[in-house]
């Protein structure tokens, strides 16, 4: 009975340790991912997507199911067609086919405005686990056109994510 | 052959269907309907509201006082009595309860059906039954509500609505496993026609049926529930049974300042005889600021703190039981009286709630 | 023998098609332009990966009366996120089809308070939707009726 409850302790100490586990960050490149708007676009909101699968940028032998924290560093977005009509405001969404799709950032017109196309992050990123967890993920940009557009428009995402696995 | 055709009827045709998904909307101000544009209604709810209380789990409680009882002779309403029992009251509170279902819920129409529970415990110093009957039979048992009640919204076009509000009540020192008769059942109702000009603004005037006060009153009511342009400051209105002001600190936290009547008729099985019911008919107002702020999701916490002012703490002899209705000026006999202390008094509750 | 099941799987084929062609058909009937019956809005519905998304493309007041500058999310939660765009915001997510002309699993998002309620939708004809907002059970909620628009040339 003694050895029962020791060996018992044993496993509970090993289990503790094992779920505190640091999490350790790992390095991957800064994501690209252009997003098209099928064209013609017209005057008003359009959206951009496109699909991905972040298990593509992830280390050798990393899975995407051993993410246990995730945040984007950065979002840095460009306009391909540079003669298409610009944009006054773009929102970057995230969804996967089990999550709920969420708002990552936005750009203001201000910043559009000085040509800078860096969004403006979230702060509330704890969702972004689950999605990247997923089977695929597809980035979503909305943006709110001034003028009529008759071909296809393309936005370019720039995506510096911060990801983290469990040692 | 045959894998070929599951294969085209499992991938060809969804792509087939995407390609014919294309953006052809130009202005979306230039649009018109496809049949015809649906029926635009004023909505129950304005901007600002504070959270709708689907489920209110709360409990009262009121700081000691002293009540004064006169004796059980029969009075007209406007005599003056001498004390018969005097007794300080150490402990007043209890445990309510309140549920409001939508049954239909739609834009051309909302009905709501809902439960309360309310229950008053009394505990009074020195409640000798040779002293009087009155404070030992308060002191012995404790006041119960127990209620049903159904409200209507039912708007008439975008900007007018109607409200119908009935109410039964089943009031009076009964236990769960002790009832007295239902034929006791107070009944109460309220309608209202209103308006809804802008979604800050609505504003109603009815009549209602109410034991607001204690005894049986028919009152007019006014309702005017207002919020500020930039959605902090407002009013929530329900003239003469309550009365607030609001003030939104943040999304999640609302603070209100007014009064609000609270009172029923109550049978005291003790004190009732020959058939005849002996009713408690309270009634007081109360001052209070109230702080709601939500705690996870649509759950919110409510804490009330304020003053309970005596309105009316008097007792009628229902000959079998039998209702009458006295409103400001009637002249029919008078039981009993009571005269209560003002006290302190604190509410905390939780809530499920919409907002 | 062996025709009679090359016969068989491809009729079994032939089923699975037109039920999948009916099916997302009658799925893709929720992707338009829709009105809720305060008018206050128009929103988009389109299909990403799948699922339905509606987005608001119209505000009759789009001005907010404090700011004097085009509304935003002023009331989202994120307090990160209270300048994003009304215009162009996602009201209406991850709306999943179940036949029988509805659509579940969704949520809907209302900007006047910043509250998200689950939401399930209901197609009553080609042209109405019956969209309830619910919190938990479906008896906690409010149902509302959306119109379809369309453009002035198409009708």
């Amino acid at each position: 009975m003694k050895y029962f409850f020791k060996t018992n302790l044993l496993v509970l100490v090993v289990i503790v340790f094992w779920g505190c586990g640091e999490s350790e960050p790992i390095q991957t490149d800064v994501q690209k991912l252009e997003t098209i708007a099928v064209g013609p676009l017209f005057e008003g909101v359009n959206t951009a997507t496109v699909e991905f699968d972040v298990q593509k940028i992830l280390p050798t032998g990393v899975k995407k199911e051993q993410l246990t924290e995730v945040r984007i560093k950065s979002i840095q977005l460009s306009l391909v067609n540079t003669e298409a009509p610009t944009p006054n405001s773009f929102t970057v969404l995230l969804a996967s086919p089990n999550t709920s799709m969420k708002e990552c950032g936005f750009l203001k017109e201000e910043s559009i405005k000085i040509n800078n196309y860096k969004v403006s992050l979230a702060e509330e990123q704890e969702f972004l686990v689950e999605i990247l967890q997923d089977k695929m993920q597809t980035l979503v940009i909305d943006f709110n056109l001034e003028g009529d557009w008759y071909d296809d428009l393309s936005i370019t995402a720039a995506i510096d994510w911060e990801l983290k696995i469990k040692n | 052959m045959n894998i070929k055709v599951l294969l085209f009827s499992f991938f060809l045709v969804p792509l087939l269907m995407v390609a014919q998904d294309e953006e052809d909307y130009s202005m979306y101000d230039d649009l018109e309907y496809a049949d015809e544009g649906a029926t635009t209604f004023a909505s129950p709810k304005i901007i600002g509201l504070s959270p709708n209380r689907f489920i209110n789990v709360a409990w009262d409680v009121q700081s000691p006082y002293t009540m004064n009882t006169s004796d059980t002779i029969g009075y007209l309403p406007d005599a003056s009595w001498e004390i018969k029992e005097s007794s300080n009251v150490n402990y007043t509170g209890g445990l309510r309860l309140n549920a409001n279902i939508p049954v239909i819920s739609r834009n051309n129409i909302v009905w709501q059906m809902g439960a309360n529970y309310m229950n008053t415990n009394f505990s009074i110093d020195d409640a000798d039954p040779s002293d009087g009957p009155i404070l030992s039979e308060l002191d012995r048992t404790s006041l119960n509500t127990t209620g049903l009640f159904t409200t209507v919204f039912k708007p008439l076009n975008d900007k007018q609505f109607l409200i119908f509000q009935g109410q039964a009540d089943y009031n009076g020192n009964y236990t769960f496993t002790d009832f007295h008769s239902f034929g006791l059942t107070k009944y109460s109702a309220a309608v209202l026609w209103g308006k809804r000009p802008h979604d800050r603004l609505q504003w109603a005037i009815g009549a209602s049926r109410t034991y607001r006060v204690g005894e049986l009153n028919y009152v007019p009511i006014i309702m005017y529930n207002w919020t500020s342009k930039k959605e902090k400051w407002g009013t929530e209105i329900l003239f003469p049974a309550k009365a607030n002001g609001k003030y939104w600190m943040n999304k999640n936290s609302l603070i209100m300042f007014g009064y609000e009547l609270e009172g029923g008729s109550y049978h005291l099985e003790g004190l009732s005889n020959n058939g005849n019911s002996f009713e408690l008919r309270r009634g007081a107002v109360r001052p209070r600021i109230e702080w709601n702020r939500k705690l996870v999701g649509f759950f919110w916490l409510n804490a009330q703190l304020g003053t309970r002012i005596n309105y009316g703490f008097t007792y009628d002899e229902l000959e079998n039981g039998k209702e009458f209705f006295r409103g400001f000026f009637g002249q029919q006999e008078i039981a009993a009286f009571s005269s209560l202390g003002t006290s302190l008094y604190g509410l905390v509750g939780i809530s499920f709630v919409s907002l | 023998m062996k025709k009679f099941k090359t016969l068989a799987i491809f009729f079994v084929g032939l089923f699975l098609l037109t039920s999948m062609v009916g099916d997302s058909e009658d799925a893709d009937k929720l992707v338009g332009v829709w009105e809720p019956s305060n008018k206050k809005i128009k929103v988009k519905i389109d299909k990403i990966s799948g699922k339905y998304y509606g987005k608001i493309v119209w505000l009759r007041e789009p001005i907010d009366p404090v700011t004097g500058k085009p509304k935003t999310d002023k009331n989202n939660p994120d307090e990160s996120l209270k300048d994003v765009a009304l215009k162009g915001f996602r009201m209406l997510k991850d709306f999943v089809y179940n036949g029988n002309g509805e659509w579940s699993e969704g949520t809907i998002y209302d900007p006047q308070n910043g509250s998200t309620y689950s939401s399930v939708i209901k197609l009553k004809d080609e042209n109405t939707l019956d969209i309830r907002g619910f919190i938990g059970l479906k008896t906690f909620g409010r149902t509302d009726v959306w119109k379809r628009l369309v453009m002035k040339n198409k009708k």
